[in-house]
């Protein structure tokens, strides 16, 4: 009388000598660990690092993409901002006109450029004296 | 009686440093179980020898996700599984895969371990081993090779702990008509 295990592996016992070749094979596949330390550290470092706490770094990946989502919900584009800024209308353009000739008339006419530099880098208190005097 | 080797101490540790000698050792340990696994389930000798590499290949190449070593021989039947289900997605209807059982639950257990065959019946055994359904097949097979518990079972095949209890109990029924029509 046998077990039905014993039936099972005596009725495959003849394959034993083609698993035994196939061990070779297996050993220096690719990626085993015989071959590939590298890959063998990498696992061992998830197997150390991530495993055991993994929770941990699933709460962290959602606090991320919620945080990615947030951030990309709340900002306008650029594009949309610039599609949204119009030209200037023709009675905006008038009215500008009319106020910049109106405060010409008032402080009288300037030369741009030379007066915003020397405004922004005053010279000596001996020239600004000269400049005065001469007014 | 069911004579299955015990959960001996197996070199899991020393395989997933690198250690080659504890490799090997895992593999003469498992290669003849692991190959009537397959063999029984997939019916070829080629093809079951294909996929007793892969999964050696696949267990060697993931052993450091192995959270429990001792879990390591149930993790290895698990993939062979796996690999046998991914096998009859290619080759084979997928009818042949569905399982027509009632899953009632099945009170009260005959234990199929305490299975014993005379020598004459060894032949009929094989044969109504192969005429099974898939799934009862796999869930005897696990039982009888490895003496796999029911929780182990269902883990392997992806299966209910009562679905696999069913399936084990159909099975083991079908075995002892057999059997005794023998033996009349």
């Amino acid at each position: 009388m046998k077990t039905p295990r014993e039936i099972l592996l005596k009725h495959h016992q003849s394959v034993e000598r083609k698993l035994d070749q196939m061990w070779p094979r297996i050993a220096t596949h690719p990626g085993v660990g015989l071959d590939g330390r590298a890959s063998q550290v990498l696992l061992l470092l998830w197997r150390e690092l991530i495993l055991p706490s993994r929770r941990i770094w699933a709460g962290l990946a959602c606090v991320w993409v919620v945080i990615t989502v947030l951030n990309l919900a709340s900002s306008e584009p650029t594009t949309q901002v610039a599609s949204n800024a119009r030209p200037p209308s023709r009675e905006e353009l008038r009215a500008l006109v009319e106020q910049r000739r109106m405060l010409a008339q008032l402080i009288g006419p300037f030369p741009e450029s030379a007066n915003i530099q020397k405004g922004t880098s005053p010279g000596p208190r001996s020239e600004r004296a000269a400049q005065t005097s001469a007014a | 009686m069911l004579v299955v080797p015990e959960r001996e101490q197996l070199p899991v540790a020393e395989a997933r440093e690198g250690n080659v000698e504890a490799w090997e050792s895992l593999f003469r340990r498992y290669r003849l179980p692991l190959y009537v696994y397959v063999f029984e389930l997939v019916r070829d000798e080629q093809t079951s020898l294909d996929l007793v590499q892969e999964t050696f290949i696949s267990a060697f190449r993931h052993l450091a996700m192995l959270r429990d070593d001792e879990k390591f021989g149930s993790w290895l039947f698990g993939i062979a599984h796996q690999k046998c289900v991914q096998q009859w997605r290619r080759h084979v209807r997928e009818s042949e895969l569905q399982e027509e059982l009632a899953t009632a639950e099945v009170v009260g257990d005959e234990a199929p371990d305490e299975l014993l065959i005379r020598e004459e019946q060894e032949a009929e055994f094989m044969k109504l081993l192969a005429k099974l359904p898939v799934p009862q097949r796999s869930a005897l097979l696990l039982h009888f090779v490895e003496g796999f518990s029911l929780e182990e079972i269902a883990r392997i095949t992806d299966a209910q702990v009562g679905t696999v209890k069913s399936r084990l109990h159909y099975a083991k029924r079908a075995l002892r008509k057999l059997l005794e029509k023998q033996a009349s």
